[in-house]
């Protein structure tokens, strides 16, 4: 007989347990992997990630950064946005520098700086390269540009409809009111819903 | 299909512990069995589990689409009146789903019959894709079982695969009830799936759930949430104080709004009502339709239960058992009473499991009673010829 379904090794668990995932990721404080967002990829080797990862990230941020940076058609539009001196021209691939700021006087749009690119709890737990590569490749996993606006909240860019937008993700807010979903649960003893 | 005894392995509840698989012993009984397997043949597996499920699921999914512009049946499966617009929304812009669970009889002969469907909040995924495949390669790798003997499970690799399709801009939240090990742990296997697809993740009680002034929902570090997978039923979240943001907190969630239909029980009565005499249904009615009376052996289920509870076995229309619980009120459907695989006074039911819209999986579970309930043990199963 052939197999069809499966093969000689069992599926891997990244965090290696549910238990340890469920703990680690579940408060326990400090020791717990988190996102991070770095501006610099020495800032990320600072904190522990391995150099080759931290600079391959910061590559993949910036290459999406020069694609997909949300586009605004004039500098005011863009600051009024994002703020002062957050903006610059782009439009001329060629004339940006690794940072992405311009050098030249193009004639495209604008778009804001990237102040930063986040690099996620799976990646800054990984050893080394060719763990990352792997990683990579098996999931499709691209490090985010990070950009901040005028109020301060971090966004990041999607293109939608052939269109560069901004929007905020996961940005700080202030919780006005908790425990609205649990109740019912409760009230029946709590857990265990499989059936 | 037969049940066989399988030497156990010396380690597996090391190898169980090791991987926070800590709820393989429940109420003090054991849930994981390592010293028996059912073995079934490749045919029966295709023939009389896979394509059926498929089956079936793409019925469920066609009657979704007739029943959120039916308020009619919006109304027998007592979906709160308010929250109508929110799931057939879901529907309508084509919010993705992950898994459920289909709960079949099926005893080696005749056609599997659907049971249920246990579409929004499933649990022993841990048990089906990931412990029983190890248990798999354990026992091949030991010589206990024949080099070519296969599992029908490609779920992991599924789960993965369909996780990958959600954005992975946002932190991919998970919420459950973190006091229960297996809630938990259940949580905690999808969000690994989640970081291997690419995804950052967090886990979150389900009561720590926030709400800014924006009507937005947030975490315990005060961040909005996007992207929110719920280990919770929909039929409670329609009904608590928070339901009342759902529609504008602008979070995507997972399983979505329209899997409430799905996991109502109400949907045996209606697919019976569709599609009367299909091979993998068993007549079912609402209790309060007359022809409900005409199922003399029967059991009579409530449209909420989870885990067994306030289920009714009928012979001759003659009450023969009652499980406790705390479910009911809403109603209750009632469906033909069928037979159960049987050996050594367990009852065997399977578990069929649909991931994105693919059938791609199978877990064991068996009870000393015909009612499967929370304190049924997990078996492993293989394809052996």
């Amino acid at each position: 007989m052939k197999r069809r379904f499966t093969r000689r090794t069992p599926p891997i668990l990244t965090l290696g347990t549910i238990a340890a995932t469920g703990m680690v990721l579940y408060g326990c404080g400090d020791d717990q992997p988190k996102e991070m967002v770095f501006s610099t990829p020495q800032q990320c080797a600072d904190a522990g990630v391995d150099m080759q990862i931290c600079e391959a990230e910061y590559q993949q941020a910036l290459q999406k950064h020069l694609t997909d940076a949300p586009h605004y058609a004039s500098l005011q539009e863009c600051e009024a946005a994002m703020g002062a001196g957050r903006c610059f021209q782009a439009g001329n691939p060629g004339n940006q520098n690794a940072a992405g700021q311009t050098s030249g006087s193009g004639t495209g749009f604008f778009v804001p700086f990237m102040t930063g690119y986040l690099v996620s709890s799976a990646i800054s737990s990984l050893s080394n390269y060719s763990a990352y590569r792997d990683y990579r490749y098996s999931s499709g996993y691209v490090s985010t540009p990070i950009y901040t606006n005028r109020a301060g909240d971090t966004l990041t860019s999607t293109v939608e409809g052939g269109k560069s937008v901004s929007r905020p993700v996961n940005v700080n807010t202030r919780t006005v009111s908790r425990s609205g979903f649990g109740g019912r649960s409760s009230s029946r003893g709590g857990g265990f819903f499989g059936g | 299909m037969k049940r066989i005894a399988i030497p156990e392995r010396e380690n597996w509840r090391e190898a169980a512990e090791a991987v926070g698989f800590g709820f393989h012993e429940m109420y003090g009984e054991p849930y994981w069995v390592d010293d028996a397997a059912y073995a079934f043949s490749l045919a029966e597996v295709e023939e009389a589990i896979e394509a059926p499920s498929q089956e079936l699921h793409d019925m469920c999914m066609d009657l979704v689409a007739d029943v959120v512009r039916d308020e009619e049946a919006l109304e027998k499966l007592k979906v709160p009146d308010a929250m109508r617009d929110l799931v057939a929304a879901s529907w309508r812009r084509g919010d993705r789903h992950l898994y459920g669970r289909f709960d079949l009889a099926y005893d080696g002969t005749g056609p599997a019959k659907l049971l249920e469907y246990n579409a929004d909040t499933p649990t022993s995924i841990f048990e089906a894709a990931y412990f029983q495949y190890n248990w798999l390669t354990d026992n091949v790798a030991r010589g206990v079982l024949p080099e070519d003997a296969d599992q029908y499970n490609s779920i992991q690799e599924a789960l993965v695969e369909a996780l990958a399709t959600f954005s992975k801009e946002p932190i991919f939240h998970f919420a459950a009830w973190t006091e229960s090990d297996e809630d938990r742990g259940t949580a905690a296997y999808l969000m690994d799936c989640a970081v291997q697809a690419g995804h950052r993740t967090s886990l979150l009680d389900i009561r720590e759930i926030g709400v800014d002034a924006d009507g937005r929902f947030t975490d315990t570090e005060d961040r909005v949430i996007d992207l929110l997978f719920k280990l919770y039923p929909w039929e409670d979240m329609l009904r608590e104080p928070f339901a009342k943001h759902l529609a504008t907190a602008g979070a995507t969630i997972v399983e979505p709004p329209w899997k409430t239909i799905l996991s109502n029980k109400g949907i045996l009565p209606l697919l019976w009502d569709r599609h009367a005499g299909h091979p993998n249904l068993l007549p079912a009615f609402f209790a309060d339709e007359p022809q409900a009376a005409s199922l003399r052996d029967a059991v009579k289920k409530p449209l909420f239960s989870r885990e067994g509870e306030n289920v009714e076995v009928l012979k001759d229309g003659e009450r023969v058992e009652l499980t406790e619980g705390s479910y009911g009120s809403e109603g209750h459907v009632v469906q033909e009473l069928t037979r159960l695989f049987e050996a050594g006074g367990a009852y065997a039911v399977l578990g069929s499991w649909i991931v994105g819209d693919r059938a791609c999986g199978l877990g064991m579970r068996e009870d000393r009673s015909p009612i499967t309930r929370n304190l049924s043990r997990f078996v492993p199963h293989i394809i052996l010829e």
